[in-house]
């Protein structure tokens, strides 16, 4: 059984909005992704890994534990960054990392002094009177000084700038290396293949698709793009039968698919061919993402 | 199970206004009860007797009767502003917020988030009715020092200044101005009553005390003989002061009972024993003689006839309202030998009347202040021309001034009394209005997601109920609209007249429970958007 598993977990809130039949399977040590456009359902399936939503049919197990039945059981192993992110009580957030450090039962106000230090957060202000981003770097702060095995967070980046968010896809890493399971949704594509091992995609309440990004990194089928300078040698190249997956004529441009393994055989082609340029054209999690969206509409 | 933790977060989060509240409240009533004028509702009230206005006063005449007002309107309009508010505070705010999800995402469960919530609630309310409630025992102990023991009044203050004892002792100890002629004309002065009226009244006042007393010590030991049998209604177990009135003979089987008695006395038991039988023996001869079942208060037509008085009289008269006339405190008219007139129930109240206004017009001075003090009456200026315009006898007024000043006297010392039992049940039933109140807005509180939608509904319920109250307070008439709230539930007429009030307390315990109950399931089990 996987450590955070997903079964045919459906909520139906009428007029197509909700989840439906959403399985999903967590592995421990895995940073797992979670994206999809606004309305999508990320928040709604994040609402029944925390057991806030009881589902109409399926379950959430984290670590072996019903999520909704023993919601505050599973407290003990989760640590969660809200979409929308209020505190309790009316003091300051100094107070409140205290309190919660102490009612999770884990964690530490050393290591929150030390990520308060790291994000540059003025945690002795209210915690009403915090900016959006404040209270953003509060929450990243309570949930990562709680020490979790788990870390469930929900598009944990919003209202941080791009240097703290660097900062904290950094945090990430270290919390990776530490043995954590993270489950985090995002809209940011960036961020997610960045850090992430696998990425579900959700559209319209259903999952399309889970991208291991080792396929996407680590892809051994590459594109390469290059301009000749005759119109002699464009047709030349093309005639030596290629993968071609697209030639643009009227810029004698050629565009060709090789696996790693043919990448010399390539190369001493091209040397009898006068070349203007030749690169690798890079595939990135968004263009993958946007080329599955497409096919899906 | 309760957590600390939020207690505590809930305390924090509202203290302030249940200290407000808490405080506002207890002022209010404090402030009703030591501003209570006890002689000058009494004199109102009795003004008003018989006219349109004698339902509405007849509340005003005792002290509680004239909380109504705080128990009906002001307490229950401030209790629901702390419960709305705190109610919405407590649950839908920190769910419309998100800020719940913080609580929920440590390993409390929600069943024991939503009990502590509850309690917190219920609590503080309870607390918050229970201080208020102190607030004006205090304050009616201070004022009146009715809450412990007999109220000290005026003339108890002025009589222990003169036989300088103290005023608590002295109390408890009535004979003892009895037995002093100067603490006697002090006292009676302090209570605007010359010292005959002063006299009788104060003879009145230890007799009922010590029926009284005697009477809860009889239905004490019938209480034990009787706990088991169910045939007895507790109203037949109970002797009330007026039924032992009436049947002093039950005195008689009681030492204890007698014992009471006597000390209010200041007599011995067997002093006391002789003063009951003779009381019997005057009972029994007015049965006996079953003629006219004439009152004590009722006049004995037997005048005196004085022809120098009555000279003396006509000097001062010409001399002008002298004070030195004092002593000339019997004077009788002459042609009133014969009264042409006897007092009767029906037309005692407008003869009070017409020998007020004549006192008055003897007297040169207004009837209000004939009517303050009614020794005017007795001067015998007034008693000449009062004689006159009513064809009664100096006796006849005389009597009916002592009587009119007695019973003044008495009623101002009704309206002071404090019974510590009525009071009890006044607060345990605002106390449970307010719990069921505080239930109504709880479970708005917990239903809904949305704070706007939880106030409307659990803020205007309760308000509604509170305006329903407020337009029935001032129609002061029953027309359905008492089975459109639950404050009907809250019966104080029932409670201040002794009736039956109890099935609506319970009522509302049960709205209480029921709802908080209702609460507590719903929120364990419904989604919440955090």
């Amino acid at each position: 059984m996987a450590y955070i598993e997903i079964e045919h977990l459906t909520k139906d809130y009428g007029k197509g909005r909700g989840i439906y039949d959403v399985s999903l399977e967590i592995e421990k040590g895995e940073v797992y992704g979670f994206v999809g456009i606004n309305g999508a359902g990320k928040t709604t399936t994040i609402r029944h890994m925390m057991g806030f939503i009881k589902p109409d049919e399926g379950n959430v197990s984290i670590k072996g534990l019903d999520a909704t039945k023993s919601s505050a059981e599973v407290k003990r192993y989760v640590s969660y960054i809200p979409g929308e992110i209020n505190f309790p009580g009316n003091t300051t957030g100094e107070e409140f990392l205290k309190e919660h450090i102490y009612l999770s039962g884990r964690g530490s106000w050393e290591r929150a002094q030390e990520l308060i230090e790291l994000l540059q957060l003025d945690a002795t202000a209210n915690v009403h009177a915090m900016s959006k981003g404040m209270k953003q770097k509060t929450a990243i702060v309570t949930a990562l000084a709680s020490d979790a095995d788990i870390l469930i967070m929900d598009e944990p980046t919003t209202g941080l700038d791009p240097l703290m968010r660097d900062i904290f896809i950094d945090l990430l890493k270290e919390e990776k290396e530490k043995g954590k399971t993270i489950f985090m949704s995002s809209h940011i594509f960036q961020e997610v293949e960045e850090i992430c091992d696998r990425v579900a995609v959700i559209q319209q309440g259903r999952i399309i698709e889970v991208v291991d990004m080792k396929n996407i990194r680590y892809n051994k089928n590459k594109e390469y793009r290059m301009e000749f300078k005759s119109e002699e040698a464009f047709k030349q190249f093309i005639s030596l039968g290629y993968q071609i997956n697209r030639v643009k004529p009227e810029d004698l441009q050629v565009f060709v698919q090789i696996h790693d393994e043919q990448i010399n055989e390539l190369i001493q082609s091209l040397k009898s061919f006068d070349l203007v340029y030749f690169k690798e054209i890079k595939v990135h999690f968004e263009d993958y993402i946007t080329e599955v969206f497409k096919e899906d509409v | 199970m309760l957590s600390k933790p939020i207690l505590k977060q809930s305390i924090q989060a509202n203290w302030k206004l249940w200290l407000i509240i808490t405080i506002v409240a207890s002022t209010i009533l404090s402030g009703f009860i030591i501003s209570y004028d006890a002689a000058g509702f009494a004199s109102i009230a009795a003004a008003a007797e018989g006219t349109a206005f004698s339902n509405i006063l007849s509340s005003l005449t005792s002290l509680l009767g004239s909380l109504e007002n705080f128990y009906k309107l002001i307490s229950v309009i401030l209790g629901i502003v702390y419960v709305v508010f705190t109610a919405n505070n407590l649950v839908v705010n920190e769910v419309d917020s998100g800020s719940l999800a913080y609580t929920l995402s440590t390993p409390i469960k929600r069943s024991s988030v939503i009990l502590t919530k509850s309690l917190y609630l219920i609590l503080s309310v309870t607390l918050m009715y229970l201080i208020i409630s102190l607030a004006g025992l205090g304050a009616s102990q201070l004022q009146f020092n009715n809450v412990t023991g007999y109220p000290i009044t005026d003339d108890v203050k002025a009589a222990a200044e003169t036989l300088n004892q103290e005023e608590r002792y002295l109390s408890e100890r009535l004979y003892l101005i009895q037995e002093d002629e100067h603490a006697m004309r002090e006292a009676a002065v302090a209570r605007d009553m010359d010292t005959e009226a002063y006299a009788i009244y104060l003879e009145d006042l230890i007799r009922n005390r010590s029926y009284k007393e005697a009477a809860e010590i009889i239905t004490d030991e019938r209480w034990d003989i009787y706990e088991d049998d169910d045939d007895m209604e507790d109203s037949d177990i109970e002797i009330t002061t007026e039924e032992l009135l009436e049947q002093p003979e039950m005195l008689l089987t009681s030492n204890d009972a007698l014992a009471a008695g006597a000390r209010i006395h200041g007599i011995s038991i067997n002093d006391y024993r002789e003063l009951v039988v003779g009381e019997i023996d005057a009972l029994e001869v007015v049965e006996f003689e079953n003629t006219e079942p004439v009152e004590e208060e009722t006049p004995e037509i037997e005048p005196v006839e004085t022809e120098e008085n009555q000279e003396e009289t006509d000097e001062t008269n010409e001399n002008e309202e002298s004070e030195e006339v004092e002593e000339t405190v019997v004077v009788q008219d002459t042609v009133a030998s014969t009264p042409q007139r006897e007092v009767s129930e029906d037309n005692a109240e407008l003869l009070l009347q017409t020998v007020i206004d004549s006192s008055a017009t003897a007297l040169d001075i207004n009837s209000e202040q004939v009517r303050d003090n009614l020794t005017f009456i007795k001067d015998p200026t007034a008693l000449a021309l009062s004689t006159q315009t009513t064809g009664l006898n100096t006796d006849q007024i005389i009597m009916m001034a002592n009587h009119a000043m007695v019973s003044s006297a008495r009623s101002v010392d009704r309206a002071l009394e404090f019974d510590v039992e009525t009071y009890f049940w006044l607060s345990l039933g605002l106390l449970l209005l307010i719990l069921a109140m505080s239930s109504i807005s709880f479970f708005a509180s917990t239903l809904f997601n949305r704070t706007g939608l939880a106030l409307a509904v659990g803020g205007g319920i309760p308000f509604a109920f509170f305006l329903i109250t407020m337009i029935q307070q001032l129609m002061d008439s029953a027309n359905g609209l008492e089975y459109m709230t639950i404050t009907t539930l809250f019966d104080t007429d029932a409670i201040l007249s002794s009736g039956e009030f109890g099935w609506g307390l319970v009522a509302l315990g049960a709205i209480a429970f029921v709802l908080y109950t209702a609460s507590n399931i719903l929120f364990t089990k419904k989604d919440l958007p955090l």
